[in-house]
């Protein structure tokens, strides 16, 4: 995806650039790793704890006690209580636990399905037996003592199994448990002394709401580099955290208690410190993390440093309120408590507390917390999406509400109150949410005022909040990028008598506005109509309307009625053949809706690869157990759960179906909503979208799309003549001006054979680009005036010496300071939030997208970049984020998730505009996502960028990595990364087959001839290894590719090569680009794990050359073959792959260079 | 019925000690007060010790509650939006009425109030037959903030199951006070070999079968009353064990006075001798 291996002379931006954390194996190696990974030694125990799901104190009072969990929202303590105990037998690991839930709301969602143990309130114990493991056990109990097994990689693979025990029981306050696990279920002995596993017990929250918290803090649901540190003690004292956090209403501080169950007596130091962030907006993991690395989680290559950096770094932005250092002996069987207390305000707290015995590091760990008043208000501004301030009124911390008291929002400017509202208290919650209107009010200060009351109106709590209600900003409702014209590469909307047609398609409409027939490209793609199946009881339809038709969109409208209710179904289509449903249905009686189901049925032949998008609408993307899939379809029908995408296709071309929202579905079995069903000459496609007879008894809105593949020509320039290197420009010493090499730089890269340039930068430091990763553009400061305007020379130069297109890194998050933002990030941002560096993960929805669009035009014009990378951005990620549109609440009350991909194609849509019709044309837009091509977004993108660490298997290769039925250019990210599944070079033999190619970096291109003083690895370094694992073969690929005669050549992939070419191996892939009579270039992929020699064998027939007349050049080896009996014999090193040029010897000296 | 009202009518039968007090005027009542902090808990705890009444507890009175004292307390004292939590054992003197005849009793009360309301309800075992002079042991134990265990002599005595949690936060100002306190100032009881645990202490394991007493994982105070030090003319205790190294490691004892315990030095809260 992106790497920061800035060359020599532009890469003092990067020395500022500080990776991740080291987390040593053994956290006694960096005691200082505690305070972002917590560490507990665990004891043998002595007496085994009876598993009966009552967690009893003396049972555990050998065992650990670890440290209350962080809210992975919040990264702060829990509200609610978590006690967590550990130890171990020689045959067993022990652990207990007491979840505490919100008053009033303790009955813990629990069904008595294992397989349904996660969506209960659950814990989840995750750990890894071997550090660094990619792989984890997962053990999972709910509070019906239910529980259930696996191994999680990414998904949870359930059909691992191990004999343990669990029990668990609802108790006044919660649920609490016990579990067991024997060493001998996971294939091990007893663990020695010092052995150290990572674990993360999560205590997954469902209801009220969805609250996850752990022990360690995970910056997100799979970041298993975040795990604490479990070390296995041996006859060792237990440090047991007993109390962190608030004390009493003015007091915070700790207690911690050391029992010494063991025969000797034990040394101890423990030290015990309390500080206060010196800003309040502070949150402390992401200063440890922004400390290690200030781009979090999409740091691809990472430096890494020393714990104790990133600790003095971090606390450096913190107070030391208290501390307790204590030394002392704990006699065997003996306890001993050492407590620290600070007089404490509302506000931000962090703990630091870590425990020593002469063994070395006991326990340690970072709390941070919030001590808070009797009712807090939270005021989030969503003036752009609903006019709206939403106060959060929140009382968990009253002990005595009752369900007659109310509370009461005031909203005041100066002494004038102009609006007000009242609710009955929530009990269940004690949280209470208010849209309170500000639409139309002036920007200024303004005053909030809750009251809480009995009925009588006596004041049991007040809170009174300023608020600075920010003004409309110029950027909101701009049309930037919105097309007037069809922009480049399609052609007009045409209607035609029976429907539409666009590019390459032709769409001919029947009932219900569904098409008869798609003809694509020449082929008809259904078997049979497509069926919409409505019924409602006395229907009837009227003619359909065409509503709109201009050259970029046609649409329709078709009213209907039935007894009771009324409706319309809407048809809009865009030029790009995307062809997007609503079906409105509305009742003031009560009428019904018996049955909804669309069938889409496919000709077999076209039907044989799928991919599908996740599984469910759960409010988080966390709980997503199922995230993407794809395959080869056979004779058995594939049954889903609701799933925002499918497609179907083969080689050639496909249909993507895409819905937004379940919300008002009704399916008969829920695991039958998506059907993909073969059959003789079909395969049916079949959305069930109501088969239960459901009331209409308020508006109903449901909303699909379909878009047939490829949406676009395949587009040879960004196919095969676009060569892309990443890297970044650089200011001088003086941060004054351009870099002076930097011409020199652009010369050599040039020279190198790269026509493309991906300004890449971390942050700002020494870079021409902005300090703040994955902005669209730059903040005013004077520093930044000089930045743009040294980029924008280094643009002009790059054009000048042959770099056609000069790109910037450019989306992954939204910013909680951006000037002209401010505070309504909140509406930009992705529900729940999901931290990034110095902000939040967007979410495409209109707040983000003009802001977004305005600020990348800004860059346009004061830079002149030529397009934008984008990064992970056409994946349309789940949102529960109410007031921008996403997410909605079920009937039972229950918070959904919605996916976005309406305005995640919108954002891509207005994005492509910018580049390829106003301001600039001839743009390109880099968009990186590791999932396989979403057509319905990457219609707008000119490089579908993927593969970044897939594992690159064979049988998915088509619905995941091949660009041609979908018409977008696939390019490949694959970096020497110890974490890849292989080598970059071992890439590149899966890369070529699928006509594709792998993102460059300046320095496996550029030679030492053409600049001298380059330091660090060159081309002819590279080059000298050959097929060497590590080698780097860019170059001479792209030497290959600036030779090939493209103008007339096709394309030949492996699983349709034999009439051109075979190896006689299924695992020796040969494909070819073959321009008949001029040239071939081949490729022989060898998947096999030992070397071996192939015998190819060509057609010369079909390639029209003759093999005596060829001129064989291995392309990275620049070996000359000769062909003996028309056949090659290839020599290929495990995993790996030759690339020959064949050219006829007359055309020797007439090499065409693109 | 909340603590203060309690007090009320306990403090009308203070008098009931009068021939114990009487001589004390000149002196202090005993106490000694130590911080709550990581020695006391209200989710699960025992706390026992050996005591002696230096006063006739089957002395007949008249009132309801004729003699009141209090052994020990634990309280997080009141502040602003919050009413105060505690647990105190007190003993006093009670008439009761059986088969028309009247006679009195001495009864030990053992209460918790919760953010200033009396959790329902206290226990109120029986302890006249502890005598007058001699030592017996007596033990309270909660667990789960709601099942409490009273033994005396080891001997379960009473129980409560109470309606809810009385499980709240210690903060540092809360204390756990040993003797005359408040209201309860004049009470001539002595005890000895003090010791609050972390856990509910199954009856094998009370004090009254251990002599003398040695700390377990599970002691967090042990008090004797051996370690008593003369400074700037005050007397220091300090407790044979505390788990708390935080907390200072000796504690003013205002008032009463030392004498012949169970096992080693006692304290009498009476500072008058009393006649045997």
């Amino acid at each position: 995806m992106r790497k920061v291996v800035a060359p020599l002379g532009f890469a003092l931006f990067v020395s500022s650039v500080r990776g991740e954390i080291i987390k040593p194996v053994n956290p006694d190696d960096s005691p200082a790793i505690t305070c972002r990974i917590p560490a507990a030694v665990i004891p043998l125990l002595r007496k085994v704890p009876k598993i009966d799901g009552v967690v009893d104190r003396r049972e555990w009072a050998g065992a650990v006690k670890l440290a209350p969990f962080v809210s992975l929202d919040t990264g702060r303590m829990t509200d609610d209580p978590t006690e967590v105990f550990i130890a171990y037998t020689r045959k067993a690991l022990y652990l207990a636990f007491r979840f505490d839930r919100p008053p009033n709301a303790r009955e813990p969602k629990s069904s008595e399905n294992p397989l349904q143990v996660w969506r209960d309130d659950c814990i989840e114990f995750f750990f890894r037996t071997s550090f660094g493991e990619k792989w984890e056990y997962s053990f999972v109990g709910n509070a019906k003592g239910v529980y259930e097994e696996g191994l999680r990689r990414g998904v949870t693979d359930k059909k691992w199994h191990s004999e343990w025990t669990y029990k668990a029981r609802r108790t006044e306050e919660g649920w609490e448990g016990e579990m067991t696990i024997p060493f001998k279920g996971l294939g091990l002995a007893t663990p020695k002394p010092g052995t150290v596993w990572e674990i993360a017990p999560v205590r997954n929250r469902k209801t009220p709401r969805l609250d996850l918290a752990c022990w360690a803090y995970l910056k997100n649901w799979h970041a298993k580099q975040d795990f604490g540190y479990l070390i296995f003690g041996g006859q060792l004292p237990a440090v047991r955290i007993l109390r962190a956090g608030e004390l009493a209403q003015d007091e915070v501080g700790a207690l911690v208690e050391v029992t010494n169950f063991t025969t000797k007596e034990s040394k101890l130091r423990v030290q015990l410190r309390l500080y206060r962030p010196k800003d309040e907006s502070l949150n402390y993991f992401k200063v440890v993390d922004s400390s290690a690395n200030p781009l979090g989680p999409q740091a691809e290559v990472k430096e890494k440093v020393e714990a104790s950096r990133v600790e003095k770094s971090a606390l450096a932005q913190y107070e030391l309120l208290g501390e307790e250092m204590k030394e002392f002996s704990v006699p065997a069987n003996q306890t001993r408590r050492v407590s620290l207390v600070h007089s404490a305000r509302r506000g931000k707290y962090l703990l630091l507390y870590r425990v020593y015995c002469s063994e070395g590091l006991l326990a340690g760990g970072a709390l941070p917390f919030f001590k808070r008043s009797s009712l807090e208000l939270t005021l989030t501004p969503y003036i752009l999406s609903t006019g709206t301030v939403e106060v959060i009124a929140d009382y968990r911390k009253l002990t005595n509400v009752k369900d007659s008291d109310m509370l009461t929002v005031k909203l005041f400017r100066k002494k004038n109150l102009l609006h007000q509202k009242r609710k009955k208290a929530n009990t269940s919650d004690l949280r209470t949410v208010f849209d309170v209107p500000v639409y139309g009010l002036g920007a200024g200060i303004y005053k909030f005022l809750c009251l809480l009351e009995t009925a009588d109106r006596k004041e049991k709590a007040r809170r009174e909040e300023f608020f600075d209600l920010p003004k409309i900003p110029d950027w909101w409702g701009n049309t930037y990028g919105i097309p007037e014209k069809v922009p480049e590469p399609w052609t007009p909307v045409k209607k035609t008598s029976q429907g539409f047609r666009v590019w390459n398609r032709e769409i001919k409409l029947g009932e219900l506005l569904q098409p008869l027939q798609i003809v694509n490209g020449g082929v008809e793609m259904l078997l049979s109509p497509i069926c919409l199946d409505l019924q409602l009881n006395g229907l009837k339809l009227k003619k359909p309307k065409r509503i709109r038709y201009k050259e970029t969109e046609i649409a329709y409208r078709l009213k209907l009625r039935a007894e009771g209710l009324e409706g319309e179904l809407l048809l809009e289509a865009d030029f790009d053949g995307f062809m997007k449903y609503t079906l409105f249905l509305s009742s003031d009686k009560s009428a019904e809706l018996k049955r909804l189901v669309l069938e889409i049925p496919l000709k077999k032949d076209l039907a044989t690869y799928y991919h599908h998008g996740a599984f469910g609408t759960p409010p988080s993307y966390v709980q997503l157990k199922i995230t993407k899939g794809y395959g080869t379809l056979h004779d058995k029908p594939l049954n889903f759960p609701f799933t925002d995408e499918v497609w179907l296709g083969n080689d050639e071309m496909g249909i993507q179906w895409v819905a937004e929202s379940d919300q008002w579905w009704s399916p008969a079995e829920r695991n039958k909503t998506v059907q993909l069903i073969p059959s003789d000459g079909t395969t049916l496609l079949r959305i069930s979208i109501v088969e239960k007879p459901r009331r209409v008894e308020r508006e109903l809105k449901f909303q699909w799309a379909i878009i047939p593949t490829p949406v676009k020509p395949m587009n040879d320039l960004y196919l095969h003549r676009l060569r892309y290197a990443q890297s970044g420009f650089g200011m001088n010493e003086s941060m004054t001006d351009l870099a002076e090499n930097v011409e020199k730089y652009i010369e050599a890269t040039v020279e190198g054979g790269a026509n493309a340039f991906g300004q890449w930068a971390w942050r700002g430091g020494k870079s021409v680009w902005n300090e703040d990763f994955g902005a669209p553009g730059y903040r005013p400061t004077p520093l930044n005036q000089l930045r743009k305007k040294a980029f924008r020379k280094a643009v002009q130069i790059a054009h000048t010496k042959g770099i056609r297109w000069v790109i910037a890194y450019a989306i992954w998050n939204c910013f909680t300071d951006w000037p002209d933002v401010g505070t309504l990030w909140r509406e930009q941002a992705r529900y729940p939030l999901h931290p990034s560096f110095k902000g939040y993960i967007y979410c495409p929805q209109k707040p983000f997208t003009d802001w977004y669009i305005a600020t990348l035009r800004k860059t346009i014009l004061e830079v002149g970049i030529d397009g934008v990378y984008l990064d992970s951005s056409p994946d349309p990620s789940l949102c529960s984020n109410l007031h921008h549109g996403c997410g909605y609440i079920d009937e039972q009350g229950e918070l959904h998730g919605t996916y976005p991909i309406f305005a995640t194609r919108e954002l891509h849509k207005r994005i492509y505009c910018l580049f390829h019709q106003k301001p600039k044309k001839g743009g390109l837009v880099y968009a990186h996502n590791s999932h396989f091509i979403f057509p319905a977004v990457e219609s707008f993108v000119d490089i579908h960028h993927c593969g970044e660490g897939s594992t690159l298997r064979r049988e998915i290769a088509i619905p995941k990595f091949y660009g041609y039925p979908f018409g977008i250019p696939v390019s490949f990210t694959r970096w020497n990364n110890p974490v890849y599944p292989e080598t970059r070079m071992h890439s590149w033999r899966f890369v070529l087959q699928m006509d594709s190619t792998i993102k460059a970096h300046p320095s496996f291109v550029i030679s030492r001839k053409v600049m001298p003083d380059y330091k660090g690895m060159t081309r002819e370094k590279y080059l000298a290894r050959g097929y060497d694992p590590k080698g780097e073969a860019v170059w001479a690929v792209w030497k290959a590719y600036r030779e090939f005669p493209w103008d007339g050549a096709i394309w030949v992939p492996s699983w349709k090569a034999d009439p051109y070419a075979q190896t006689g191996d299924q695992d020796v892939w040969v494909c070819l680009h073959i321009n008949p009579s001029k040239a071939a270039l081949v490729v022989v992929s060898s998947f096999k794990n030992e070397p071996l020699t192939v015998r190819l064998r060509l057609n010369w027939q079909k390639l029209q050359l003759h093999p005596q007349k060829v001129k064989i050049t291995d392309c990275l080896t620049f070996e000359k073959l000769k062909p003996s009996d028309g056949e090659l014999l290839l020599k290929i090193k495990p995993k790996l792959w030759r690339m020959l040029s064949i050219v006829p010897l007359s055309a020797e000296k007439e090499a065409v260079n693109n | 019925m909340t603590l203060s009202a309690v007090r009320s009518k306990l403090l009308e039968g203070l008098c009931a000690m009068g021939v114990a007090i009487s001589a004390s005027s000149a002196g202090q009542w005993g106490s000694v007060e130590l911080p709550a902090l990581g020695i006391f808990d209200l989710e699960e705890c025992t706390v026992e010790a050996w005591v002696l009444f230096e006063f006739e507890p089957s002395h007949l009175v008249r009132t309801i509650w004729r003699g009141v004292g209090l052994l020990f307390a634990f309280e997080e004292p009141k502040r602003e939006g919050y009413a105060g939590t505690g647990m105190s054992i007190i003993f006093g003197l009670k008439n009761t009425s059986r088969h028309g005849e009247t006679t009195s009793a001495c009864v030990m009360r053992v209460g918790f109030y919760v953010e200033g309301r009396e959790v329902p309800y206290p226990v109120l075992p029986e302890c006249t037959f502890f005598g007058k002079q001699k030592w017996h042991h007596i033990a309270v134990s909660w667990k789960e903030g709601r099942y409490l265990h009273v033994y005396l002599d080891a001997k379960l005595s009473a129980t409560r199951q109470f309606p809810y949690s009385v499980e709240r936060g210690v903060s540092s100002k809360a204390k756990f006070i040993i003797g005359s306190w408040g209201f309860f100032r004049e009470n001539s009881v002595a005890i000895d070999e003090l010791r609050i645990s972390s856990v509910a202490r199954e009856p094998e394991e009370l004090g009254y079968h251990h002599s003398p007493l040695l700390p377990d994982p599970f002691t967090l105070l042990l008090v004797s009353f051996e370690n008593v030090r003369m400074k700037d003319s005050k007397r220091w205790l300090t407790p044979e064990f505390m788990a708390d190294v935080s907390l200072p490691n000796e504690f003013e004892i205002i008032g009463g006075r030392l004498i012949e315990g169970k096992v080693g030095k006692a304290f009498a809260f009476n500072p008058k001798e009393i006649k045997k």
